[in-house]
Parts: C-alpha cells; sequence; structure tokens
C-alpha cells in the first residue's frame, strides 16, 4: 500500500445542485490514514452524492473534493488509490463472479492473481462461476467489496456496506473493516444504521438535508449526548410539574417520565419532597449514539425535498 | 489502451447475447441473400449481370441492424447494471472508455459482417449451383458487394456505441434506433428518394451496393455516413464526459 503524507481524502466546501436546493451544501472534511470514520445521515441527506464527487462520478457545482491531494479523475492508478462500494456490485447479471472482477482487474492493469484472492477474501471462492443475478443481496455486497479490494487500496469509501448482509455477514463486516484500518487504510463508511456504526467508527460525520452538522471523534459525541433519567411513579403529573419547577427538562410518555437536567439522585429526592411516591422505576440512561445524532440531526427520516440523492441511490 | 480494450472484450464475451446476435445477422444476412433470389425465374433473367449479382450479395448485409443493437446493448447497457461507475472508478478520463468501446464494436461489426457475408456467399452458392451456374466469386459486383457489407457492419458497430453513450436508457436507444432504420428512413426515402438519400441508413445502402437508381453514388455516401457517425459519436463522449454518474 502507498500511504500519503497528506490527508487520504479532503473536501472543501463540497457543493452539488441539482433541481431544486443543493443536495450537498458547502460540506468540508478531511480522512485521515488509518481511521474509520462513520458517515451518517437520513436516505436523502447527501451522503452517497458526496461519496460520488469524491469519487469523480458527479462534478460538484462547487467546492472540490481531493484523493491524496489530488481530484479522483486525475489519479493515474485509481483503482490502486481508492475502492470504493456504490450501490451493489455494478456487475451485468448474466456475468459471472470472476468474470465481473477479471473486465475490471484487466481496466485497471491489475493481475488476474488478485481475482482470486478477493474472491477469498470476502468469502465467495465457492461461487466464482454463478451467474451474478443468482447471488444474494449479501453476496452481492461481498462482490462489491471484492471489486473495491481489487487495487489493494489504502482508501475504501463504503456506502451502506453492510446492507443486506445477516449478522454473520455483519460481525464479518466489522472485523474486516477493523483489519483495514490497523493495516493503515482510510476508510469512509456510510450507513444509516447508528449502533453498527458506533461500533467501528472512532469519527462521525453527520449530514443532515446536505449540510455537514457534525464532525467528532465518536467519543466525544457520546460523551455530549445528553443523559437522561426515566421515572415511574404513582403521581406522574405532580412530580413533572415539580420537576419543571426546579428547572429540569420532563418528557411525559404516558406514565414514563423522561427527565434532562438532573441526575437520578435528585429525582428520588424531589419525589420524597412532593410525595409523588411510591416510585416504581427509575434509571439513568447514558446518551448513545443514536441520542447524539437525533440532537444534532433531527431524525432519520428523508427529508423528502431534495429526493435527488434518491436518484443516486442514497 | 490494450488493457481497457481486454477488458471490454472480456465483458462482451462474458455473455452469450452476443453470440446470439451474431447468429441472428448471419442468419438475417441468409434471408437477404436468398430472398431476392427465390423471386428470381432463373431460366429468363441473366444471373450473371452485375446487377443480380448485387441484389443477392448485398442482402448479406439485410442484419446489420443487430451491428447497431449490439453496439447500443455494450454502450448503453452499462448504465443499466451500474456498469458505468465501475468502469469510469477504473478509468476516470471516460472518453477512453468510450473509444476502447468504439474499437471493440468496430471490431465486433467485422465479425458480424464477415459471418454474415460468408453465411450469404454460401447461400448464394448454393442457389446458383442448383440452377446449374458456378457463383463468380472473383467478379467485382460479388466481393465489392460483400466487402461493402462488412464495411458498413463495421461503422455500424460504431454507430450503435455512439447512439448508447448519447442515449443512456437503453430501452429507449434499441427501441429509437430500429425504429428509424427499419421504419422511418424507408418510409422518408419512399416519399422523396432525391431528397432523403441523404439520410445515413440510406446512404450505407450504396456502401453496400444495393442495385438501385435513386442512391447516392458510393463516394457521397460514404461522407454522409462517416460524417453522421463522426457527429453522433463526439456528442455522446460529450454526453458522457459530462452526465452525473448517479447509478
Amino acid at each position: 500500500m502507498n500511504m500519503g503524507s497528506q490527508h487520504a481524502i479532503s473536501c472543501r466546501s463540497l457543493t452539488k445542485t441539482f433541481d431544486g436546493p443543493p443536495v450537498v451544501d458547502r460540506v468540508s472534511f478531511d480522512i485521515a490514514p488509518g481511521s474509520i470514520t462513520g458517515f451518517v445521515g437520513a436516505n436523502g441527506a447527501g451522503k452517497t452524492t458526496t461519496m460520488r464527487m469524491i469519487l469523480g462520478l458527479v462534478t460538484p457545482s462547487s467546492g472540490q473534493a481531493l484523493v491524496n491531494g489530488a481530484p479522483y479523475r486525475e489519479l493515474a492508478q485509481p483503482r490502486r488509490a481508492v475502492g470504493a462500494v456504490l450501490d451493489g456490485p455494478g456487475a451485468h447479471p448474466g456475468h459471472t463472479a470472476r468474470a465481473h472482477l477479471s473486465s475490471l482487474a484487466m481496466a485497471a492493469g491489475l493481475p488476474p492473481s488478485r481475482v482470486g484472492e478477493v474472491l477469498e477474501l470476502v468469502g465467495l471462492d465457492g461461487h466464482a462461476r454463478r451467474r451474478v443475478g443468482a447471488f444474494s443481496l449479501g453476496m452481492r455486497q461481498r462482490l462489491a467489496l471484492a471489486a473495491a479490494l481489487l487495487g489493494d487500496p489504502p482508501i475504501l469509501l463504503l456506502d451502506e456496506p453492510v446492507n443486506g448482509l445477516d449478522p454473520p455477514g455483519i460481525l464479518w463486516m466489522r472485523d474486516l473493516l477493523r483489519r483495514f484500518a490497523a493495516e493503515g487504510r482510510a476508510v469512509l463508511v456510510s450507513s444509516h444504521l447508528l449502533a453498527e456504526l458506533a461500533e467501528v467508527a472512532e469519527r462521525v460525520l453527520i449530514i443532515d438535508r446536505g449540510r455537514l452538522v457534525a464532525d467528532a471523534a465518536m467519543d466525544e459525541l457520546l460523551g455530549a449526548a445528553r443523559r437522561v433519567v426515566e421515572l415511574r411513579c404513582a403521581e406522574p403529573a405532580r412530580m413533572a410539574e415539580a420537576l419543571r419547577q426546579r428547572g429540569a427538562g420532563v418528557g411525559v410518555d404516558g406514565d414514563l417520565l423522561v427527565i434532562e437536567g438532573v441526575s437520578a439522585r435528585q429525582v428520588g429526592e424531589v419525589v420524597a419532597a412532593v410525595g409523588a411516591g411510591p416510585i416504581y422505576a427509575l434509571a439513568e440512561r447514558g446518551g448513545s449514539f443514536e441520542d447524539a445524532y437525533f440532537q444534532l440531526a433531527g431524525s432519520l427520516t428523508s427529508p423528502g425535498a431534495t429526493g435527488t440523492d434518491e436518484r443516486s441511490g442514497a | 489502451m490494450t488493457a481497457l480494450l481486454r477488458a471490454e472484450l472480456r465483458k462482451v464475451t462474458a455473455t452469450l447475447t452476443f453470440v446470439w446476435l451474431l447468429l441472428g445477422t448471419a442468419a438475417v444476412g441468409v434471408i437477404g441473400t436468398l430472398a431476392p433470389l427465390l423471386a428470381t425465374d432463373p431460366a429468363t433473367a441473366d444471373l450473371l449481370s452485375d446487377v443480380k449479382l448485387q441484389e443477392a450479395m448485398h442482402g448479406a448485409a439485410a442484419g446489420v441492424v443487430l451491428v447497431v443493437v449490439a453496439g447500443i446493448i455494450g454502450m448503453a447497457g452499462d448504465w443499466r447494471f451500474g456498469q458505468a461507475s465501475q468502469a469510469f472508478l477504473a478509468t476516470p478520463r471516460r472518453r477512453r472508455v468510450v473509444a476502447a468501446k468504439t474499437v471493440v464494436f468496430a471490431g465486433l461489426g467485422a465479425v458480424y459482417g464477415t459471418a454474415a457475408a460468408g453465411a450469404a456467399t454460401a447461400t448464394a452458392w448454393a442457389w446458383y449451383h442448383s440452377n446449374g451456374v458456378a457463383l463468380p466469386l472473383g467478379r467485382s459486383a460479388v466481393w465489392l458487394t460483400l466487402l461493402g457489407c462488412i464495411a458498413v457492419a463495421v461503422l455500424f458497430g460504431v454507430l450503435g456505441v455512439a447512439i448508447g453513450a448519447l442515449v443512456r436508457n437503453q430501452t429507449v436507444a434499441l427501441v429509437g434506433a430500429l425504429a428509424w432504420m427499419v421504419l422511418v428512413e424507408p418510409a422518408l426515402f419512399q416519399a422523396s428518394p432525391t431528397v432523403f438519400r441523404w439520410l445515413p441508413v440510406m446512404a450505407s445502402f450504396s456502401l453496400r451496393n444495393m442495385p438501385g437508381d435513386d442512391f447516392l453514388p458510393v463516394g457521397p455516401a460514404a461522407a454522409v455516413v462517416l460524417a453522421v457517425i463522426a457527429a453522433a459519436l463526439a456528442m455522446g463522449v460529450r454526453v458522457v464526459e459530462r452526465d452525473d454518474v448517479t447509478a
């Protein structure tokens, strides 16, 4: 692998407008070698379009995306520099897995031996002569990853790589991503499976309606996520009122109070003070990646108004 | 460029589609050759006249529309299954991908054209033999016609790539091209031969030595066909270079 000293990927004010509002709006970030960066956002938030701009498949309306310091289209041997998984394997359904990878290897000037190696790496060596049209979704994802790894690239861009994978497949992918990072590769992986990303990513980019709303280490993000206390007691309405008077934020969901800004101990003391007991349940819940995400981006549902990223398979 | 050519060739040989199209081109070539011969009365016709020989042999190019189909599938088909993304990830200078496809499908056109010419020759030889006449293979009316048919197949392979580059939707490209070649141009030509003989498919009839007073001379016909294909290819390259690849 050829590791450069500069950023593996660098985006500066990357913007893309199709028709209507920008699908990607002045997005800037850098990806360093040897790290896994999660790229999170709702469907249509701009993840796929951003990745396609980095890969030279979509032309930015303004701004620039650089790979190893150069636009992708100017890379001398792009498959040796970057591997990408985008919306399936991009294979003709009538081609066998081996034929598909062989044609990609030939086009990239890679040795034919790489085809067998990557098929083995992704666990498809027993299916090399099967037609891609007969593959399951999980097998297609593995084939897409095999194509990305053909050039043994130091940079990987993976768009929803666990889509269609079964639980063992997801574990396998998680281990593979960690191995890639340990080997010094830069990995940018998009997903809307937040828990899955929290398992592997050291850093997270959150994109919402085309704008980057967070670029932080996962630990920082989890630390910043609000902690809440959940309470069930005999007098929830009286308790909610008492807590609000003390400056706490209170959400009511039936007989469950979700309280922010105070500790579980303080909540217990208030219950005793106002006589709202007995307490049926009292628990303090730590901030999760989901909490952090929803705080920053609002929701995981599609913005709807953009829609263009849907077109690009986001 | 050699690596890219090999890759495109690998894609072509990885499915049976192009084999079926080859067989189709040859089969239609046989029918195109046999049809005018079966309509001939050997007792009264001069079987060895240039016109009669050209009438039979130009049928070798009757299936040349299938070469256009092959070119369209080769180019527009890449957009259909996401192969375009993979091709442009390996070769970001997209015009090189179009150039490789152009060379490969010109070559494929030569193979299809030669196969169709061979099948047509065998068919004509058998018919002439059955009527007690030897097909004069050395006559220019025969071999120039066959060479013209092969040349048209080569050019139409390139035309298919150009159409596929211009129109990304494979179905639209195929239906549009077939309708234009089989229905629109012949109908226009019937309506006004002197005007519409300048259309590319009608001009290609001159290149394959199809007998007829209304067709262009070979020189201007070749110029028309080459100009149309060059323009379509240039526009196709521009579209491929410019358009975003979103699937």
